[in-house]
């Protein structure tokens, strides 16, 4: 997975309700349909990196099947570095775009 | 959050991750059994996930060096007993290094406690053509000259301890006092305020006799009395106003100065500014080298001095005043410090070779666990900086241990104060040492683990694992760095051998020196005549003839003689020497370093001289009769090589000038004298004895040998000659043999701590090879029970085993042997009888050293002839 993106994918996960770190894991290779693997050696780490920078909180919740686990849920400041990691990743997909496939960017009307 | 609640947090949720994951796996129609250990499988490395959360949350550094710590703690109280020989080792090395550091400190690196000291600088003159060290005291008008003249000082000022005691009377018993002709800018020129009253001003110049007490002198000889300033002192019959006191914390050489005396126009120095010298101390100004100083002092040296002979033969000199005081106080303090500080850094470092060989050892032990770790997602860094805050967690204990034993040593070395030392001098546990103390830690903490650690933390996993531990290559790498340790460890024991064997040599050959006559019994003590009472020759000579006449009759003192110049003490040259008949020498080459001495008939067969040719002085030698002189033998052989000296007529030059010629009566045998310029000599001075009827000097000393009781004695002949004259003080009582020890202190000081630190450094070292050696064949039991299987005997195996010690001895023997030459010359000024390579010396310390070396290689080498082939073959 490119370097960075990870943290990009957490939030935008979470911008659809809070989650446990399995759910986030699990979410990421259903929406991916199986291609994006999450490995916890990274996703944990991530997951103390955006609480420490304050773009996530954590709590400890019931699941529906009566397991305790830790919910993580996207803060104000998580929404706004979401936005901005957007438009990087945007432009960064534009910029790679016209790298690979620069023949279609000329034929344009 | 705190650390550890955020480590139980995260530990929570990775299990709760791993039930949830599991959850799924069985709603997918896993077994529970095998849900669970994929979901494990799956999820990795969990030590990783708890390591980087560290990281992120930022207090990892404290955090992983308390969580290194007790590990540390836990792997060290698991081996108490290895442990404590690792702190013990390394607190005796760190120990020995503080306390010698702290004299060093105190005599060479803190400031001197006056104003500005860094600039002070101290001026000698230097006979041109002297090529050792030669430092004269300048005369008085060249030291005025300096003063109005030099630009390179803020300040100049003098003192001088060429100068005889003063009397004080009045104050009890009549005693010798040490008034330090000084002048008015000494005291502005160090800086330094007095406790009570005031030092010298202008004013002080019109009185005849004006006095600063040292703080000593004034609490021991006057009681301590409050209201001293203002009084005065009657010095030689003469009142001295003592204007002020100096506080307790102020010295300045000699340490046994009891005042400073200002030195008026009218002073004996200041009348006789040619030929009297004075001690010249001075600032330089800021930015002045002393150098550039130097040259300016040279070149008014030489403008004033253009038409005499002082102007050729002699040039001033500049020097930091701090190296002068030590060197005042042991002309070899300097290199002696030096030598046992390189000496104790030598045992330093071969405590922590040896460390460094159990830590590889332990370290080699720890081989598994360690890479095992490794595979468990510590990086190599990680394991270095575990196995070297272990090792820091040792030298950390070894330091607080060793400052412990320093400050004992300092408290001993303070108590028994077996060496002078400069004055003011105050040896103490202070930060700067602390600091030392840290800086030693941290260092040798490098020096010991970094090596083995290294090595350590670089495992492989699989050669880790696979290997038992015993037949493993690391084993024998590791053994091969061990055995270069313990080469080392010999060789820089042997230089500390042979560097104690050559100091003790040569100690033990300058107190055996034949002195030429025989010190024992010998006692001595000083008569001083007041100069305003015995003002003319027959006086002072009446005196003495009392005193003789009153002591003969004395029970118990067998014989007595006197005599200006105590045995043993050095006696500096003075001018030139003309012999009747030849020309006067050329005055560049004036300087002969000849002595003279005035003594009673009594003087050669009291301290056992033999008179080798001609006649001893008679009491009809008297001032009216021909001027006589016997000579010793060195004077004879320089200046009359093959001639009859018996009947010849000199006189030195000078003083006064012309002196009468001198008929030499006698030749008497060479007493050995010490030099000023090298403690470790006897040196033959060239010297004229003058009769004491016709050279009647103001001090004198009484020679006596006596039976039974000497303080009994001693008390009889001051009561006499306390009858004579109560205002004539007798003290200064010493028996002849204690001068001798006096002179014998410092080689003794070195040798004795040199041998100490050399013994030290060698149970070291057989530490290290027993320790060697006893690893390998703890490793190699196997190798020794086929080879015993196989029918070596007991005696093969002990000479196997034995042989390898005594390979590594002898490896560190030649490397040291051929390393010694570069050292000891180094110690060639502290040498007497003895020289760097004695081949002597050398032989015997290597011989102590193959012997201690077999004791320390015999014990392994049994343990292996007991291996019992079965058991071991049967132990893996």
């Amino acid at each position: 997975m490119l370097q960075g993106t990870l943290d990009m994918l957490i939030l935008r996960t979470l911008q659809w309700g809070s989650q446990h770190g399995y759910g986030i894991s699990q979410a990421i290779r259903a929406q991916s349909a199986e291609v994006l693997q999450v490995e916890t050696g990274s996703l944990y780490p991530a997951l103390q990196r955006l609480e420490k920078h304050g773009w996530v909180t954590a709590e400890w919740k019931q699941t529906e099947s009566n397991q305790r686990a830790k919910y993580y849920k996207l803060t104000a400041s998580g929404r706004k570095q979401l936005a901005s990691e957007k438009v990087r990743w945007q432009q960064l997909v534009q910029a790679i775009a016209s790298i690979m496939n620069p023949a279609q960017k000329e034929s344009e009307p | 959050m705190t650390r550890k609640q955020r480590e139980r947090d995260l530990a929570e949720e990775i299990q709760s991750h791993l039930r949830l994951a599991a959850q799924d796996r069985i709603r997918n129609g896993d077994s529970p059994d095998h849900a669970s250990i994929s979901a494990r499988r799956e999820f990795g490395n969990t030590t990783q996930i708890k390591e980087i959360a560290r990281d992120i949350w930022g207090w990892s550094w404290l955090d992983r060096t308390l969580h290194d710590l007790r590990y540390g703690f836990r792997s060290f109280s698991r081996t108490p007993g290895a442990t404590a020989v690792i702190i013990l080792t390394l607190a005796l090395g760190i120990g020995a290094s503080t306390a010698i550091f702290s004299i060093i400190d105190a005599v060479l690196f803190k400031p001197l406690p006056y104003k500005d000291p860094a600039r002070l600088v101290a001026v000698w003159d230097r006979e041109i053509h002297e090529r050792g060290t030669s430092k004269l005291f300048t005369p008085y008008q060249d030291f005025k000259e300096f003063q109005q003249a030099a630009t390179s000082f803020d300040r100049i000022g003098g003192a001088t301890w060429a100068t005889s005691p003063m009397i004080l009377t009045g104050r009890g018993p009549a005693k010798n006092v040490l008034a330090i002709p000084s002048t008015l800018g000494f005291f502005s020129l160090l800086g330094v305020s007095p406790a009570l009253g005031r030092t010298f001003q202008q004013s002080d110049l019109d009185r005849a006799c004006t006095v600063v007490l040292a703080h000593k002198f004034w609490q021991s000889a006057l009681g301590g009395q409050p209201g001293i300033v203002g009084r005065s002192l009657a010095l030689d019959n003469q009142p001295c106003i003592v204007i002020g006191v100096m506080p307790a914390a102020f010295s300045f050489y000699p340490d046994a100065t009891s005042m400073w005396r200002l030195e008026p126009p009218t002073g004996e120095i200041a009348r006789n500014p040619e030929r009297r010298g004075i001690g010249t101390f001075a600032r330089l100004k800021p930015g002045i080298t002393i150098s550039a100083a130097q040259e300016e002092l040279r070149r008014l040296h030489h403008q004033f001095n253009e038409h005499n002979r002082h102007g050729a033969e002699t040039e001033p000199t500049v020097y930091p005043l701090q190296d002068e005081f030590t060197w005042l106080t042991g002309r070899n303090l300097r290199l002696t410090l030096l030598v046992l500080f390189g000496a104790v850094n030598f045992v330093l470092l071969i405590s922590c070779v040896n460390v460094a060989n159990l830590l590889l050892g332990r370290f080699v032990i720890r081989q598994r666990e360690l890479a095992i770790r490794a595979a468990l997602g510590s990086g190599r860094r990680r394991l270095l900086r575990q196995l070297l805050t272990e090792s820091l967690l040792l030298s950390t204990s070894a330091a607080i241990l060793g400052t412990a034993l320093a400050a004992v040593a300092i408290h001993y070395f303070r108590a028994l104060n077996p060496i002078d030392m400069p004055p003011g001098t105050v040896v103490e546990v202070n930060f700067r040492l602390l600091l030392f103390t840290v800086t030693l830690a941290i260092l040798t903490t490098l020096l010991f683990s970094l090596l083995p650690a290294w090595k350590a933390s670089a495992g492989n996993l699989d050669e880790a694992l696979k290997s038992s531990g015993r037949s493993s290559s690391q084993g024998a790498r590791s053994n091969r760095t061990s055995r270069a340790l313990v080469v080392a460890e010999v060789m820089l024991s042997l230089q500390l051998l042979a560097g104690a064997g050559l100091l003790i040599g040569s100690v033990v050959r300058f107190s055996s020196a034949p002195l030429g006559f025989s010190p024992q019994g010998l006692t001595s003590m000083a008569i001083g005549l007041p100069r305003t009472t015995y003002a003319d020759d027959p006086q002072r000579l009446g005196f003495y003839e009392r005193v003789a006449d009153a002591l003969r009759p004395l029970p118990g003192l067998q014989q007595f003689a006197f005599s200006t110049t105590l045995p043993i003490r050095g006696i500096q040259g003075f001018n030139a020497l003309s012999i009747e008949g030849r020309p006067d020498p050329p005055p560049a080459n004036a300087f002969h370093g000849v002595g003279q001495v005035t003594i009673d008939p009594a003087y050669f067969p009291v301290i056992g001289l033999p008179l080798e040719r001609g006649r001893n002085f008679e009491p009809l030698d008297r001032a009216q009769s021909d001027p006589v002189a016997i000579v010793n033998e060195a004077l004879a052989k320089r200046y009359f090589q093959n001639e009859d000296p018996i009947g010849k007529r000199l006189r030195p030059t000078g003083d006064p000038d012309p002196n009468p010629w001198l008929r030499i009566v006698g030749v008497v045998a060479n007493e050995k004298r010490s030099n000023l310029y090298n403690e470790m000599t006897w040196v033959d001075t060239p010297t004229i004895y003058h009769p004491l009827a016709q050279h009647v000097p103001a001090q004198i000393n009484l020679l006596i040998r006596s039976t039974g009781g000497q303080a009994g004695v001693i008390d009889q002949i001051r009561q006499k000659i306390a009858t004579l004259d109560p205002g004539v003080p007798v003290d200064g009582v010493e028996p002849v043999q204690h001068l001798l020890s006096g002179y014998l202190a410092f080689p003794r000081f070195r040798a004795v701590m040199l041998g100490g630190f050399a013994v030290l450094a060698l149970l070291l070292a057989l530490v290290g090879i027993y320790g060697v050696l006893a690893q390998t064949v703890a490793q190699r039991t196997r190798e020794i029970g086929i080879r015993m299987a196989l029918g070596a005997t007991r005696a093969n195996i002990l000479k196997k085993v034995a042989a390898q010690g005594m390979l590594l001895t002898g490896i560190g023997i030649v490397l040291g042997l051929g390393s010694v030459w570069a050292l000891s010359r180094l110690l060639a000024a502290l040498l007497y009888g003895v020289g760097p390579t004695d081949p002597t010396v050398l032989g015997l310390v290597t011989v102590a050293l193959l012997g201690a070396a077999l004791l320390a290689t015999f014990v392994p080498a049994r343990r292996a002839t007991r291996v019992d082939p079965i058991v071991a073959l049967r132990y893996e």
